[in-house]
């Protein structure tokens, strides 16, 4: 159980990127964090790894299945990383070292906190790799990474996450440049996470719907809506969400909402982040809405407050 | 690993050496005069004119100058091969042995240089690029950045000055004081090389730190360092396991291409330290249009700049599996 308590995240003296974030992963739950770049999504990710560079100021509470990771030192948190939580990165980028074989790279997660030998641990990372859907799972760990396509390197990398026996999987924007098929093999990697607990942040709605049980929407450092993967598919809450789901080309090549223009002297201002954004804004808007409950879902609007 | 993108390799370093000693033949051939001007010297030259003709005829001869240039040619890359380079016009000494003697005392002094600095400045690079902002990187950055600015020259007279003239701590110049031997000797050209060396040293050991600095940087941002981390790993064993071997691609390179160098890059030193290594035996042939020499000069340093270059390729081929394969398909 991972839970996030009135995280606040700042950059030296800039704005903050992430305000008072605050939820809870349960023990197998598979939930999406949505929200478009630069919502402080991923910041939020690499916080509760620790690793953000040391100019980030972090306020709130981070617990791992109530063990407190803020202010953990950097011996006790690399204990838990790998072990406890599974890191995947994005997929486009290269999240495999370019210089040694994928065996290797799998093979160095598993012994880092089971110590076994180098031929154990192959046979190890091949049989994960295999547990993937990735055939060949032996050639697979002589390869280099230039040598996979991109939909294969993201999926080594997610059986490398967990290759520690992790049970907390943290995924940060796993499909991003990967093409329609390729997100596809993706979304089948993730469902053979199994019992694992995802928190996966993306701005791919397809995937989180997809993949998730329950969605977290951010949008310019707040979340504004929490709830169930499939009502809010079926009727997001927010007006920000609304657009969103309605942008999907699915629904016809129109943005009935323009571009997001970029918010200015956040600190200064106290409305509502979306205030500028809103077709239904009101005068009640220039003041910032809470987190309202509508049934079992919460959304951050004043629409709902009645 | 890519034999056939390694042949391909040596191949074309071959041809290279091939052109240079080529160039180096015609480039003396093409320059405007009388090439027998250069050999006996203009005053010479313009007496014999006058008074004895028939002397420049036999000087003219002697040195195969009289046949046509592909003969000329043929016999210049025959006797290349062979080693024979001629004597120089100068002291009449045979080239190759004047150039290997003065190689020695080049080699004594840039040897080490390159090797400390590229340890130091690479070390220090690594350590500051990894902690962008950190201690090490705030205070040694702009000292490195700094002692980057200066030209050897500048450097090497100010500390000839501050060093030798006004505290007397070092010899003004020289390879050694002469009339030792052994352990003593030694010492003395330990001594006298202190000074030269230590500027090569700092102003290597600057460019080293500022590439590596930068190389780290980029690799500190990579996905996979995050990946590493994100395994368990502590900082340093990232250090060690991923971002050191990544980095050392673009170092090695540009560490093969200063010992290229070694031969010729040390020259503006040697000269202010009067250091009678291969920088001072090029200078002192310009001055004196002593050809032989230069020409061998010029093909020892090619040689050794191609020489590296081809270290370079060799070394990045065993580093990076993606080099290989390119090789590979070549």
């Amino acid at each position: 159980m991972l839970e996030i308590e009135e995280v606040s995240i700042r950059f030296g003296h800039n704005p903050e990127v992430v305000s008072d974030a605050t939820f809870t992963v349960n023990d197998g739950d598979r939930l999406a964090v949505i929200g478009e770049t630069g919502s402080g999504k991923s910041v939020l990710l690499l916080a509760a790894l620790g690793l953000l560079p040391a100019s980030a100021r972090i306020t709130g509470s981070i617990r791992l299945n109530g063990r407190e990771l803020l202010g953990c030192r950097e011996r006790e948190l690399s204990q838990i990383r790998g072990k406890e939580i599974a890191y995947i990165p994005q997929g486009s980028g290269n999240g495999l070292n370019p210089l040694y074989t994928v065996g290797r790279q799998l093979c160095e997660t598993i012994r880092k906190h089971r110590p076994c030998t180098r031929k154990e641990a192959l046979l190890q990372a091949a049989a994960l790799l295999e547990s993937f859907g990735l055939e060949h799972g032996e050639d697979l760990c002589r390869s280099y990474p230039f040598q996979l396509s991109g939909g294969m390197r993201q999926r080594v990398l997610i059986a490398m996450g967990i290759a520690a026996g992790a049970e907390l999987v943290l995924a940060d924007e796993p499909t991003k440049g990967l093409d329609r098929r390729r997100i596809t093999l993706v979304e089948d990697a993730f469902h053979r996470l199994g019992e694992r607990t995802l928190l996966c942040v993306t701005h791919d709605l397809r995937f989180a719907k997809a993949i998730s049980s329950r969605v977290i929407v951010m949008y310019a450092s707040q979340q504004i809506e929490s709830g169930d993967s499939r009502s809010f598919f079926e009727e997001p809450l927010h007006p920000y969400s609304r657009a969103m789901l309605e942008a999907l080309p699915e629904h016809g090549l129109h943005a009935n909402m323009g571009f997001a223009p970029p918010r200015q002297d956040q600190d200064a201002r106290s409305d509502c982040h979306f205030y500028d954004r809103c077709p239904w804004r009101s005068e009640r808007c220039r003041n910032a809405p809470p987190m309202l409950a509508v049934g079992e879902r919460k959304v951050r609007c004043w629409k709902y407050a009645d | 690993m890519g034999f056939v993108g390694l042949g391909k390799r040596l191949l074309e370093a071959v041809f290279i050496v091939f052109c240079i000693i080529t160039i180096n033949f015609l480039l003396i051939r093409f320059m405007p005069g009388d090439p027998v001007v250069h050999i006996i010297g203009e005053d010479e030259y313009l007496r014999l004119e006058a008074e004895a003709p028939e002397v420049i005829e036999e000087v003219r001869r002697e040195y195969g100058l009289d046949k046509p240039l592909p003969i000329q040619y043929m016999t210049y890359l025959n006797k290349t091969l062979h080693l024979d380079f001629g004597n120089s016009y100068r002291t009449k000494l045979p080239v190759l042995e004047t150039v290997l003697f003065r190689m020695r005392w080049t080699l004594l002094l840039t040897i080490p240089a390159i090797v400390l600095s590229s340890l130091l400045g690479g070390w220090l690079g690594l350590r500051a690029g990894w902690r962008k902002g950190g201690l090490l990187d705030s205070i040694v950055s702009p000292i490195m950045l700094f002692l980057n600015t200066i030209p050897t020259n500048c450097m090497a007279i100010l500390f000839l000055m501050v060093f030798a003239f006004r505290m007397g701590l070092f010899p003004i110049g020289g390879i050694t004081s002469g009339g030792l031997s052994g352990l003593e000797k030694a010492v003395d050209i330990l001594w006298h090389m202190a000074l030269p060396l230590m500027i090569l040293v700092i102003l290597r050991t600057a460019s080293y730190y500022m590439l590596m600095r930068s190389t780290v940087q980029a690799i500190r941002n990579e996905e996979y360092i995050t990946v590493a981390q994100g395994k368990g790993f502590s900082q340093g064993q990232v250090l060690r396991r991923h971002a050191l071997k990544n980095a050392l691609c673009p170092y090695l390179t540009s560490v093969c291409m200063q010992f290229g160098h070694i031969l010729g890059g040390s020259m503006l030193v040697e000269v202010v330290f009067s250091w009678k290594g291969m920088g001072t035996l090029i200078y002192d042939a310009v001055n004196a249009k002593d050809f032989p020499i230069l020409q061998t000069c010029f093909l020892f340093i090619g040689i050794c700049v191609v020489g590296f270059n081809l270290l370079a390729d060799v070394l990045n081929m065993l580093i990076d599996p993606r080099l290989r394969e390119e090789g590979r398909h070549a």
